[in-house]
């Protein structure tokens, strides 16, 4: 596509984006008055949802960035197995394939790599730094997951090295009304695909438990994407009183996985994943308006994977990356929700070991040991509707070159109804950090510059609508080319810039709509030639879904569908002709019933259709599973 | 898989058999941290045995055929969907939190009590005087607020403190009412009165405050961020330590037909940055008499 082809979609885009942004004022006064409210409603000052995306958790008008917010009721009625499966309903996020439930896949965010966007489970980091800093959703199981915010563009101020966002999950509490409660669930499907879990949770006194334990598995609904996955997390509270709380956690994931089998072109692929970490937090008010935090963590990652021809033993590569890791991090908020200092310090220390046993090559058998310190200082300042939200973070490590993250934040609450945000940040990515990058010379991070602005809105009746722009100017990003010997990495600059539209309607019958689209326009800014799928996300995607509760009956139902528009080389055998449609259904029969079973159903690409970026992993076809879920 | 089918078989027989008789039948009428936190308090000691319900889990629940089932000694019935579904059991003693309906409901139900969502008036006068405020504005709805403001006028009597009240009907009233006190009072008392206080009209009360150079005095910590001054917030972790107190009171015999009582503990929370610029020192403002 031209240049000018580019820029003429771009600007449509932009015109309707802004007619809607024009409209927002003229709809603000539409709301009615509300005469009586509920006394906790009163009582919090009409306050919205907190989320923590930020040092300090905030009201959402307080957020600058565009911040996404899944709960765990939303992950129920998707009957989701792994964090692929909710990652792909959300607007701005695309996966590349979808194979069997807990295959490995990776994901996109806003056109910008999963390798730069940050992930945190219980504030434990689980990028797999020598393993190109990714972190496949598939190896994180949903049952555990209490909520998920996503920050979408560079986060570095308040997180270090997320040049394209951060999904931050934060796991369930212990139940504190119970001594003792849970759920057992069991699913199958279509190729013996079957999820097994349980969880149990409750609070003795001020001590709080939660333990949840669960095995995926598959015989793979796609050529050699079988999946067997055993996985547990637990944790435990004490409760401080109004003082705070100490947790101590723990998470074991053991998943071996196929890739793919090609018979056309004659390779098989697979692989094994271990991951182990455990943490202690504890959260302390010396004061009202001083509250300390200090987290202490550490683990292990392993993955081992092969590649090899499918017709004999033959391997061509057989590699493993390891790595032993250990944090601490203090901080101190100093202030209240509204006016507030965050300040804080974190090391990370990391053993990293990459071997490959066919190739004895250096690039791809290292040892490293990399040291982090970094320290930042966030804030927030309310003057009226306008909040101010300044950023700063240093990081050093003894392995690249010092990195300095700043951002600009500013939010206005035009109405109660709607919010207007813009953002200014720059922020940097973690390079490749194994023996590839540090022969070829590279040291420096890479790095972004963003831009976004947007609105959040209720002031249309029955909707809820949030709009961003982002401009990401991006430089010293790398580019591998594997097929010279050895290896080489190049860096470029690119641009990244588009547009997003999310919005969901409140219920009218049980029935309420979600929606959204994402426009990303990239372009290399030597060349001005538009990014490929190895380097960008799609260009067009749009997320539909249809939400159908009826109480009475006690049933839950979502119909889903995911489109994407990507600039896919030809060689790749592209296929994306095709809307992928789910249907799930939840239903709890005997609801009024103690210890009633909830049935679930759900049916995968209902119109078994393609949509794939490369022809040897093409996504699964239509599929069928089912289940019961019971709480106790 | 088989497994599976043996352990929920196993747990479905069980389970129902670790039902046990319980004293305390708690109803929750949605999850909130606001609601967490009185439970907390209330849980601190753990003298009785609980059931916990949160109605916002349930399309619909008999609380009714559940009390006949139960037979709890008592419903704490905490937010005010709990309490609509507690006051249709007439005879288990129900003790209502965190909603406004106490006391105005619960004088008319023999089994019910609770604990009042505002503070002491004579803690608000205390505030008042420490400001030097002599004249204090009120907007308040009379059916639902009217009793506190009769205690209120008695406190104010005593502290030497003039009340200049508006009654409203609807909240599209509040701010013209607030206008008719421009001149005429000296601070302005935010009264948690869902008629006069609405999510609509709550930047009224604060443009008033500003236009006039008066403070905004609320009863919640969360206004002090929209304007307020000072703020007398109910402390909801004693709310609840104090509910378990009531509660084991009238499990151990007292009589259930009493009024409803204050709320033990409400602690002043202030906004330097608007005291500042009413030009009253932060150190001042207290609410000791």
């Amino acid at each position: 596509m031209t240049i000018i082809n580019r820029l003429h979609s771009l600007r449509a885009f932009l015109n309707i984006f802004c007619l809607g942004l024009c409209l927002v004022p003229c709809l603000v006064w539409a709301d009615g008055d509300i005469d009586s409210a509920d006394t906790a409603d009163l009582q919090n000052a009409f306050q919205e949802m907190v989320v923590t995306t930020s040092r300090t958790p905030r009201p959402i008008s307080k957020i600058s960035e565009n911040v996404t917010v899944i709960t765990s009721a939303d992950i129920e009625r998707l009957n989701a197995h792994t964090l692929s499966d909710v990652l792909q309903t959300i607007p701005g996020i695309h996966l590349d394939q979808i194979q069997s439930p807990g295959n490995s896949v990776f994901f996109n965010l806003q056109g910008i790599s999963n390798r730069h966007v940050l992930v945190h489970i219980d504030g434990v980091p689980q990028n797999f730094i020598s393993n190109d800093n990714l972190v496949e959703p598939g190896t994180i199981p949903v049952q555990m997951i209490e909520r998920i915010e996503i920050i979408k563009g560079a986060a570095s101020s308040s997180w270090g090295s997320a040049l394209g966002g951060v999904v931050n999950i934060i796991t369930k509490s212990p139940d504190p009304e119970r001594k003792a409660g849970g759920m057992v669930s069991g699913s199958i499907g279509t190729r013996y695909t079957a999820d097994s879990r349980g969880e149990i949770s409750g609070t003795v006194n001020r001590l709080g438990y939660y333990l949840t334990i669960g095995d995926l598995r598959s015989d793979g609904l796609t050529p050699g994407t079988q999946v067997r996955f055993n996985h547990g997390l637990g944790k435990l509270t004490y409760d401080l009183g109004t003082k705070g709380s100490i947790a101590l956690g723990f998470d074991l994931r053991d998943k071996r996985v196929g890739l793919e089998d090609s018979v056309a072109y004659n390779f098989h692929d697979s692989s094994d994943n271990r991951y182990s970490s455990a943490y202690l937090n504890l959260r302390y008010s010396l004061t009202d308006d001083l509250n300390l935090t200090l987290n202490g963590y550490g683990g292990r990652r392993l993955i081992t994977a092969k590649w090899g021809e499918l017709t004999s033993s033959t391997l061509w590569k057989d590699g493993s990356n390891r790595e032993i890791f250990q944090g601490v991090n203090m901080g101190a908020v100093w202030g209240g929700s509204d006016n507030n200092l965050a300040a804080g310090v974190e090391y990370e220390h990391h053993d990293l070991r990459g071997r490959e046993l066919v190739f004895l090559d250096p690039i791809n058998n290292y040892d490293l040991a990399m040291d982090r310190w970094s320290g930042y200082l966030n804030g927030l300042l309310s003057l009226g509707r306008l909040s101010i939200l300044p950023g700063f973070r240093f990081d050093h490590t003894n392995l690249l070159n010092d990195s300095y993250s700043y951002s600009l934040g500013l939010t206005y609450k035009l109405t109660d109804n709607t919010t207007l945000r813009g953002y200014a940040a720059r922020g940097f990515g973690m390079p490749l950090v194994n023996n590839l990058s540090f022969l070829n010379g590279q040291h420096s991070n890479q790095n972004i510059q963003t831009l976004q602005a947007g609105f959040e809105t209720t002031a249309i009746p029955y909707l809820w609508l949030k709009g961003t722009l982002f401009y990401n100017n991006i430089w010293k990003i790398q580019d591998f080319d594997t097929s010279t010997t050895p290896a080489t990495v190049t860096l470029h600059d690119q641009v990244r810039q588009g547009a997003e539209l999310e919005l969901h309607t409140t219920p009218l019958y049980g029935i309420s709509l979600t929606g959204g689209y994402t426009f990303s326009d990239s372009w290399d800014k030597d060349t001005k030639a538009e990014l490929t799928s190895a380097n960008s996300g799609p260009r067009h995607n749009i997320k539909l879904g249809l939400n159908y509760d009826n109480t009475d009956l006690g049933l839950r139902g979502t119909l889903n569908s995911n489109f994407v528009k990507w600039n896919v080389p030809a060689d790749k055998n592209a296929n994306l002709s095709a809307m992928i449609w789910n249907l799930h259904l939840n239903w709890k029969p005997f609801q009024k019933k103690e210890l009633a079973p909830e049935l679930f159903f759900s049916i995968h690409n209902i119109f078994n259709g393609d949509q794939y970026i490369v022809d040897f992993r093409p996504n699964a076809p239509r599929w069928f599973e089912g289940g019961v879920r019971v709480r106790f | 898989m088989r497994r599976l089918i043996l352990l929920i078989i196993a747990l479905a027989t069980l389970l129902p058999n670790l039902a046990l008789a319980y004293d305390v039948l708690i109803l929750q009428s949605r999850r909130d941290p606001s609601y967490d936190e009185v439970l907390k308090g209330f849980r601190f000691e753990q003298k009785s045995s609980l059931r916990m319900l949160v109605l916002s889990d349930y399309a619909e629940v008999d609380v009714v055929r559940i009390v006949r089932e139960d037979h709890p000694r008592l419903i704490l019935a905490i937010g005010d969907a709990a309490l609509k579904e507690a006051r249709k059991v007439r005879t288990t003693p129900v003790l209502a939190v965190m909603t406004l309906a106490v006391p105005a409901q619960t004088a008319n139900q023999p089994n019910l009590n609770g604990i009042s969502m505002f503070a002491a008036p004579e803690k608000y006068m205390g505030l008042f005087r420490s400001m030097k405020a002599r004249r204090v504005g009120v907007i308040y709805n009379p059916a639902r607020s009217g009793w506190y403001l009769k205690q209120a006028r008695q406190a104010a009597e005593q502290a030497g403190i003039e009340l200049v009240v508006r009654d409203v009907a609807t909240s599209r009233e509040t701010p013209e009412k607030l206008a008719s006190l421009a001149g005429k009072v000296d601070a302005l008392w935010m009264l948690p009165d869902a008629t006069a206080l609405t999510r609509d009209s709550a930047e009224s009360y604060f443009n008033f405050g500003q236009q006039n150079s008066i403070p905004v005095i609320s009863f919640s910590g969360s206004y002090l961020s929209l304007g307020a001054a000072a703020a007398l917030e109910i402390d909801r972790y004693a709310l609840g330590r104090q509910a378990d107190s009531l509660a084991a009171q009238i499990l151990s015999g007292r009589d259930i037909e009493q009024p409803a009582v204050w709320p033990s503990r409400a602690a002043l929370k202030r906004n330097s940055t608007v005291l500042q610029r009413l030009g009253i020192e932060t150190r001042l403002v207290n609410i000791a008499d």
